[in-house]
């Protein structure tokens, strides 16, 4: 009955909530009661078919009722304790056959295609960390609802007093605790190594890129041949000047100045993050990257790209896939179609494409 | 309903009946009053969430229901986006404070708090009545901010500066942001007085005999929830006061270097991480304030159903009193990506950690509780396996997020969004539901139907497991939270099916809500009475007679003998021992 | 009832701490906000330090002097000499007086020298945590008028 009502539910919601598409409502229309009722004929179906549904269940069951009083034979009365142990079994044993269906039927595509070299340590944290909650996950389950199908109602048992056990509080406490420490400890390595005492930071070849975002637009900026980013400030902003860049300062003059972000494989990037209006965050999911983009202060994250562009393509047999930054923080109305798009190139191509840039200086002076 | 003895109402100036009921100062018809509000916010709040999922599930269609009640923001039928954000917003403030703090804490302490300790009223019922009357007109308001030009707040419900701050950044932020502030500031004051209320009579006015050690664990889960509250709202306040100065007198505390709408503005020295971190100071204690009614409510069911003891009495107590103290010290595990220092990141991931100790703990002392017990299956006890249920799923999805490093990828995408709605939306919702079909024949003296509570259970539990549990995937694929649609991105379109089917399975659930409704109003009349003792408990809120009484009992108030969990004990011949038994007779 | 009345006594003291203690931590909140803001722009150099005038220190005295005033009178009360008890509440009340006529002055002083509240970041939390202040400041006024009718019943 109710998988009968879900399918009406679905298959009138549909029409319910498009009563005609393209026609919208006028209140001029409707005129006359007639046309009010045509306008809304699916509701007015839907209410009237559940009113009659209802009464032809009630007055079915009040029948069968009526009838076994007639013929003298009383009604089993149906004892629902019982049946609910033994719904809880079930719904443990569908529950678990679905979450390890949905790994499968959704395969965690993410897991397999992480493209940076931090990215590989983040992988393997997070599959131990998910076989640890899987494990705890059924285990904890499935002692819960064996329990409670086990030690359902019988008049003939009493429950036994049992009010504590110190050693067993003990042993549980002890081994959670371990089980976390050691997540716990293996992440803030990894944390560590990335964000605090990242060894790309030391050597200075990492190659900066400047990110600006704005509603609702990411920009790039890129140092030049000299490898230092010019200076820059949000009172300079006019005209086609849109990151107020101070042209006064020499290392500005051969800044690069993209609506694409392109990278070189197998080299530290060192991505500098920042916004001119609201807070945005910058989130490249296969790099296992994002950091939010702050109003007024520079946020950075250190990274090494490991995949080109055309290699993931390979690797997941689509030809259009592209690498994207999306914004990830709420920004206002077109926060869902901030992205700026990533190519990683190997470093031949990547030389040839930054030559063949033009810097910000002469885009602005030229026209 | 109330019997009016005349010496509490001897100074009341208004000589109608009808007034003296509405403005009553009695402490059960308040938790009344704060039942129905939460009950009715909190479906405004699930009819906006069944509609902006019908935005996610059919993006690029019209619908015609959008333009029946948005008539101006849903122009030929197609929602606006910043309106989208708009019911985000209002849907996760609505839900989170109105419906889970006001009506969990507010509707139970003051129901239980004088009831189970043996006291005549609160400590003072007149801040009490302020405390509901409060809360209402906050709920209103926010209500009211529907019905401004420029739209409710859109800013999420975590209001981060400068896109609160600033009107030209998002239509919401205008008139609407401040409705919404103006709304909260009533409600954090009501929640402050309520929660001096409760803290005050639990300290004070326990009756004869009844130690802190002698008290329920809803009782103890109760007060800490006010400490919390009381320890933790006024940090909002703070930080609202300082977003009003941002917003309306041109102060820089949260803003600084911001170039809008094709002008430079003034804001100079502030900085936006400060908002987040006075916000989340109050937000992680928040989920606590949420969620420990909820797991007291489900410890005094498990106990009452299983016919048993709780299993480690003492240490529940002090793993409440660890969760209540720690979640002062894990409010950054919400910012690791926003621009703090990465030191701040490690440590807070080791207090994170620390905090995960007594949550799991609870959990094992209710499997304990439930192991050898001699389980009823009625409502209650249902709702609570379910909260035992979703509790465990997402305390674990909650380790992979307060792990800073494994944060990166998952923070503000749907894994987060599934997350919370699994421990908050559904398990302290799931205490809730378990709470009143358990305590409404106090509430009300009649009893609510099994068949439809067991129906309502089975509808919620499955759905709410079938919507949520796909989100985590999505998360972990990438999706971010907050979009309007995924249309402009190939990868995420193996989840369109996905998106469909969650909306269709809430809107089933959302009609099982009704369910629940009825039942609640039909057995409210046509109900079966109840006894007064229906479910054979030892606490002291059954030992009050059936009909409502001003000042709770007849005579001299109860002496306590034992502690409240007393159940099928071999020394006594029944089950149960009252407290207020004592063992020579 | 009466017993209901005597405990109402002592719950009430219990709540006036309550209240205290939730004020506490609202401006335990604004202070740390002035804290790290004060931190993070004395690096960037945006900082600008003010001096309070003299006047603020006169008024901190007068404060002192009328929680000691108040306490005295609590003190008499209890004693019974209920006429000395009323005499100190209004001495209470006019150095409260005076410590707002103080308080005015010392903000005029600020408005002169530029200081808004608008502006640098550093005045705004003057002004901020003045305007929370005050209306603690105003609300024990009230509290203080009354006290003091209650005592003459």
């Amino acid at each position: 009955m109710k998988i009968i009502f879900a399918c009406l539910t679905y298959f009138f919601s549909n029409f319910l909530f498009s009563q005609e598409l393209g026609q919208y409502i006028d209140e001029n229309n409707q005129n006359s009661i007639i046309e009010y009722i045509f306008y809304n004929r699916y509701i007015i179906l839907i209410l009237v078919i559940s009113i009659l549904l209802y009464r032809i269940i009630t007055t079915s069951i009040n029948i069968f009722k009526l009838n076994m009083i007639l013929i003298n034979q009383p009604l089993k009365k149906i004892d629902w304790q019982y049946y609910t142990g033994y719904f809880m079994i079930l719904f443990l044993l569908s529950g678990i056959f679905l979450s390890l269906y949905q790994f499968k039927f959704y395969g965690l595509d993410l897991w397999y295609s992480s493209a940076t070299l931090h990215g590989q340590y983040y992988d393997f944290l997070f599959l131990i960390v998910t076989l640890l909650v899987l494990i705890v996950f059924f285990i904890t389950h499935i002692l819960l609802f064996y329990f409670i199908h086990k030690y359902k109602k019988n008049h003939n048992r009493k429950a036994s007093y049992i009010t504590h056990s110190n050693k067993l509080e003990i042993y549980w406490t002890s081994i959670t605790s371990l089980i976390l420490l050691l997540t716990v400890i293996y992440g803030n390595v990894i944390w560590n190594k990335i964000v605090i005492n990242n060894p790309n930071k030391k050597d200075n070849n990492s190659i900066i890129i400047e990110l600006t975002g704005e509603q609702f637009k990411w920009t790039a900026r890129y140092a030049g041949y000299d490898g230092v980013l010019g200076n820059r400030s949000f009172r300079n902003i006019h005209d086609k000047n849109i990151l107020g860049i101070d042209f006064n300062d020499k290392y500005a003059l051969d800044d690069i100045v993209t609506n694409e972000i392109v990278l070189p494989v197998n080299k530290s990037i060192k991505m500098l993050i920042s916004s001119k209006d609201v807070i945005h965050s910058a989130y490249i999911p296969e790099f296992r990257l994002q950091m939010n983009a702050v109003p007024g202060m520079y946020t950075s994250f250190t990274f090494t790209p490991i995949i080109t562009t055309n290699e993931m393509r390979l690797k997941k047999n689509d030809e259009n896939f592209d690498y994207i930054l999306f914004c990830n923080k709420i920004c206002g109305a077109s926060h869902f179609n901030m992205w700026i798009r990533v190519t990683v190139l190997t470093e031949n191509n990547y030389n040839n494409w930054i030559d063949r840039q033009t810097t910000f200086y002469q885009t602005i002076n030229s026209i | 309903m109330d019997r009016q003895t005349d010496n509490i109402l001897s100074n009341n100036k208004f000589n109608m009946k009808i007034l003296k009921y509405i403005f009553s100062r009695d402490h059960k018809i308040i938790a009344k009053q704060f039942l129905i509000t939460a009950m009715f916010m909190g479906f405004i709040g699930l009819f906006i969430s069944v509609l902006f999922r019908l935005q996610l599930a059919y993006p690029n269609r019209p619908f015609y229901i959008f333009k029946l009640f948005f008539n101006k923001f849903a122009n030929d039928g197609y929602l606006d986006p910043s309106f989208y954000l708009s019911l985000v917003t209002i849907h996760g403030t609505i839900m989170i404070f109105f419906v889970l703090t006001g009506g969990l804490s507010g509707t139970f302490s003051n129901l239980l708090i004088p009831l189970q300790i043996g006291a005549r009223d609160m400590a003072s019922p007149f801040l009490n009545m302020l405390s509901y009357w409060l809360f209402l007109l906050s709920s209103l308001t926010m209500l009211y901010s529907f019905f401004v030009i420029t739209g409710p707040a859109s800013a999420g419900w975590t209001i981060y500066p400068p896109l609160s701050a600033l009107p030209k950044a998002i239509n919401g932020s205008g008139t609407g942001q401040t409705v919404w502030l103006i709304s909260m500031s009533i409600f954090i004051i009501s929640s402050l007085i309520g929660n001096i209320n409760y803290i005050t009579t639990i300290m004070n006015m326990r009756t004869q005999g009844l130690t802190m050690y002698r008290l329920p664990i809803i009782i103890w889960a109760l007060l800490l929830t006010a400490i919390l509250g009381l320890l933790s709202f006024p940090v909002l306040m703070a930080a609202v006061i300082l977003l009003i100065l941002d917003r309306g007198f041109g102060t820089s505390f949260y803003l600084s270097d911001i170039f809008l709408a094709g002008e430079y503005l003034h804001y100079d020295g502030g900085s936006p991480i400060l908002f987040q971190h006075l916000f989340w100071f109050l937000g992680h204690p928040e989920v606590y304030i949420v969620i420990l009614p909820a797991l007291g409510i489900s410890s005094e069911i498990l106990s009452i159903n299983c016919r048993k003891p709780l299993f480690g009495y003492h240490t529940m107590i002090y793993s409440l009193i660890a969760i209540a103290g720690l979640s002062f010290f894990v409010w950054a595990h919400h910012m690791f990506i926003s621009g703090i220092n990465p030191l701040i990141g490690s440590v807070f991931t080791i207090t994170t950690l620390i905090i995960a100790v007594p949550s799991a703990i609870k959990v094992f002392n209710y499997i304990a509780t439930i192991w050898r017990g001699n389980i009823k299956f009625t409502t209650p006890m249902l709702f609570t396996i379910g909260l035992i249920s979703f509790f465990i799923t997402g305390g674990l999805t909650g380790i992979y997020l307060g792990n800073a490093i494994l944060d990166i990828n998952l923070n503000d995408t749907y894994f987060v969004v599934a997350h919370f709605h699994i421990v908050m939306g559904s398990a302290a919702i799931f205490g809730m539901f378990a709470g009143i079909y358990h305590w409404y024949p106090k509430l009300f003296q009649k009893m609510m139907n099994e068949k439809l509570g067991h129906i309502h259970f089975w509808i919620t539990y499955i759905s709410i497991y079938l919507i949520f549990f796909p989100m985590h995937f999505m998360g972990i694929n990438g999706m971010p939270r907050r979009y309007y649609d995924f249309n402009a991105f190939g990868m995420f379109n193996i989840f369109i099916n996905m998106n469909k089917f969650i909306t269709i399975i809430s809107i089933i659930s959302g009609f099982a809500q009704l369910i629940f409704l009825y039942n609640f109003t039909y057995s409210m009349f046509k109900g079966k009475d109840s006894s007064k003792n229906p479910w054979k408990a030892n606490t002291l809120e059954w030992t009050t007679p059936i009909e409502h009484i001003h000042g709770n009992w007849e005579n001299d108030l109860p002496v306590v003998y034992r502690w409240p969990y007393e159940y099928s004990n071999p020394k006594y011949q029944d089950d149960y021992m009252p407290q207020n038994i004592s063992d020579k007779h | 009832m009466k017993s209901y009345n005597d405990k109402n006594i002592i719950a009430v003291k219990f709540i006036v701490w309550l209240f205290i203690l939730s004020s506490v931590m609202l401006f335990a909140g604004i202070t740390s906000a002035y804290i790290v803001n004060r931190i993070g722009l004395l690096n960037a150099n945006k900082w600008i330090y003010i001096q309070l005038p003299n006047v603020f220190i006169c008024s901190n005295i007068l404060l002192i002097i009328s929680s000691i005033t108040i306490y005295y009178a609590n003190y008499l009360f209890n004693e019974y000499k209920y006429l000395y008890s009323k005499t100190l509440l209004i001495i209470t009340f006019f150095i409260g007086i005076f410590f707002l006529i103080l308080q005015l002055n010392g903000l005029k002083y600020l408005i002169n020298n530029n200081i808004y509240l608008s502006g640098n970041v550093a005045g705004s939390y003057i002004y901020n945590i003045y305007y929370t202040w005050s209306t603690c400041y105003i609300w024990s006024f009230r509290y203080l008028l009354l006290l003091f009718f209650y005592t003459t019943k």
